[in-house]
């Protein structure tokens, strides 16, 4: 019956009002726990497979959203967006011809994040006073490559259809928050990964995941100055970063400058990302295990890299509604790295990343709603530097380091808003999934908010 | 407004994830294969079937497509049959197939079932549901994924 009703919502997404997108995602989140029908092929990838970076994508995704939540009175908020990169060409089984082939797949990946919020007592009525706010959270990433399957209806023309191919991933938090604003801001979760392997048929049966790990995420924010957070696996620390307002805080005891001073934020953030699993670019401490190559070793004690970054973002207000924004982030691995192929030291230049990012913020009026409507245009190069991006690129005599762009377009009309942008090689997408590097990845994203 | 707020309540306290939902979504956008079915030979025909209920008030019939070239899981599908060809599949209850003499040719294929909607719902169709129209007025709303034989 959910099904029947789901899919009228379908074909009618177009005239869709809140109330029934709100029900089209409860009963769509029920759909995929029905039954499908073993095991298809798994490809080799790192970042996809790394439950660290994964977790720490979904957990920067769900701090990202709160920057913008934070300050806003709401009841409910939903944001979803839709990221699609294509021309992955992956050596995928062909079950007609029993040999594996290049086939051209589309990398997918959405997001969802649906949140709660109650105030105890009533909503502050200005950004100066306090309230006390309690809100229930679940965001969620799936990642999954998808192949596109042409169906020829005669008379009726040609449709395509997708089917899913090799692992997938999806990656959700539910996190319950407590705010004092404008105090004090504690966020707790559970981080759950999940793996899955398609069905031959290029279908998935959603009860029956390959891989699943649960960890705990947990973030604070003191006075919109301070703020600290960190995700935990067994009771260890894999993650964890600190962030200090500089400027705000240099505002508490001089406000003289407030409106020529740009807005410096530094952070200090280590993973323990580079853990000599298979699915990892590089072997951590050294490539051999007792004299012999480790790759050559079925089982063989793991060693562990951290990754350290420091970073310094600068948010500067330019002529005529225009901003640059800018961040470069200085990286120290505790311990060497090599290649995996050729078992060389890999030597980590100092600068991980930078980016600047030009945006146009117009201002606005709309009746009712004016304090916080906005639309964003931006423009933005960067340069990321990982030690995956020699393995996923086109040319990999190229090196590690990349430079990218993005343009895009976002608009916040209160209670109603979204986005398009297109991307290529920027530092932010490939911090995210280095696989993408050399590919066009286009990302769009819609959020009501009440 | 309590009601979408106790039914957005009921989503988080029943750990259904977003992930899930959001690629739900992006599936049924993109027509992502959502079943499975079974195919077997049975002498020269090939019979296939399938345990879907395609009932709902936008239902057009069901299409059943194979693979237009031999031993290619990637080769274009082309129609078998439809609802204007086999009666039985405009039946939205129907759960099965004969593909006559389809195995009359050697080769590995893949069959797929699709249920076909009308575009535009019940009280929106300015058009009669005939054969004419459903060649421009319907889509697919659900595919199954792929079943594979081997005819020898």
């Amino acid at each position: 019956m959910a099904k029947l009703f789901f899919k009228k919502f379908i074909n009618n997404y177009k005239k869709m009002n809140l109330k029934n997108f709100i029900i089209l995602l409860i009963i769509a989140s029920y759909i995929q726990c029905l039954p499908h029908g073993a095991s298809a092929t798994v490809y080799e990838a790192s970042d996809l497979h790394n439950s660290v970076s994964r977790s720490e994508t979904i957990s920067n995704l769900f701090i990202e959203n709160w920057e913008t939540l934070k300050e806003e009175n709401f009841y409910l908020y939903i944001d979803g967006r839709i990221n699609k990169v294509t021309d992955f060409t992956i050596n995928t089984y062909n079950a007609g011809t029993g040999n594996y082939e290049e086939r051209k797949l589309n990398l997918i990946r959405t997001y969802g994040n649906l949140t709660l919020a109650m105030p105890i007592g009533e909503f502050r009525k200005d950004k100066g006073g306090s309230d006390l706010l309690i809100a229930l959270s679940t965001s969620g990433f799936h990642y999954g490559l998808t192949g596109d399957v042409y169906i020829d209806r005669g008379y009726a023309g040609t449709e395509t259809a997708s089917d899913y191919k090799h692992a997938q991933f999806f990656d959700d938090i539910y996190a319950i928050s407590v705010l004092y604003r404008p105090y004090l801001t504690i966020h707790y979760g559970l981080i759950v990964n999940n793996k899955y392997i398609p069905n031959n048929n290029g279908t998935i049966e959603y009860s029956h995941p390959e891989a699943s790990q649960t960890k705990q995420f947990f973030m604070t924010e003191i006075y919109d100055l301070l703020s600290f957070s960190t995700n935990i696996d067994k009771n260890k620390s894999q993650s964890l970063k600190f962030e200090i307002a500089l400027t705000k805080l240099f505002l508490l005891f001089d406000e003289t400058y407030k409106e020529k001073l740009p807005e410096i934020k530094i952070s200090y953030k280590n993973i323990r990302i580079y853990n000599d699993a298979d699915y990892d670019p590089v072997w951590s401490k050294s490539p051999f295990y007792n004299g012999n190559p480790k790759d050559s070793i079925a089982t063989f004690p793991e060693d562990h890299s951290k990754l350290n970054i420091f970073s310094i973002n600068v948010n500067q207000p330019l002529i005529k509604n225009f901003k640059l924004e800018g961040q470069i982030s200085l990286q120290y691995i505790n311990h060497d790295i090599y290649e995996k192929n050729t078992m060389k030291k890999i030597n980590a230049p100092a600068i991980k990343e930078w980016h600047l990012i030009l945006s146009y913020n117009p201002k606005i009026v709309v009746e009712g709603a004016e304090q916080r409507s906005y639309i964003t245009s931006y423009i933005g190069l960067s340069k990321y530097w990982d030690p995956a991006i020699k393995i996923h690129r086109d040319e990999p005599n190229k090196g590690y380091g990349v430079y990218g762009w993005i343009i895009g377009s976002e608009a916040n009309f209160s209670f109603i808003g979204g986005g398009l942008k297109a991307m290529y090689n920027f530092s932010s997408e490939l911090e995210k999934l280095t696989e993408t590097v050399d590919k066009w990845s286009f990302e769009g994203n819609l959020f009501f908010k009440i | 407004m309590k009601n979408i707020i106790k039914l957005a309540l009921l989503l988080i306290i029943l750990n259904s994830g977003c992930s899930y939902v959001s690629d739900t979504i992006e599936g049924k956008i993109s027509t992502r294969s959502s079943f499975s079915i079974d195919v077997f030979q049975s002498g020269n025909d090939v019979i296939v079937k399938w345990d879907e209920n395609f009932d709902s008030e936008d239902f057009a019939g069901i299409e059943i497509y194979r693979t237009k070239e031999p031993n290619n899981e990637y080769s274009t599908y082309i129609l078998i049959e439809n609802r204007w060809g086999n009666y039985s599949l405009g039946n939205p209850y129907t759960a099965s197939f004969t593909h006559v003499n389809g195995a009359s040719n050697k080769g590995i294929y893949f069959y797929r079932v699709a249920c076909i909607n009308w575009e535009d719902s019940k009280d929106e169709r300015d058009y009669p549901e005939n054969e004419p129209s459903y060649y421009i007025y319907t889509e697919i709303a659900e595919i199954s994924g792929s079943a594979k034989i081997e005819i020898k």
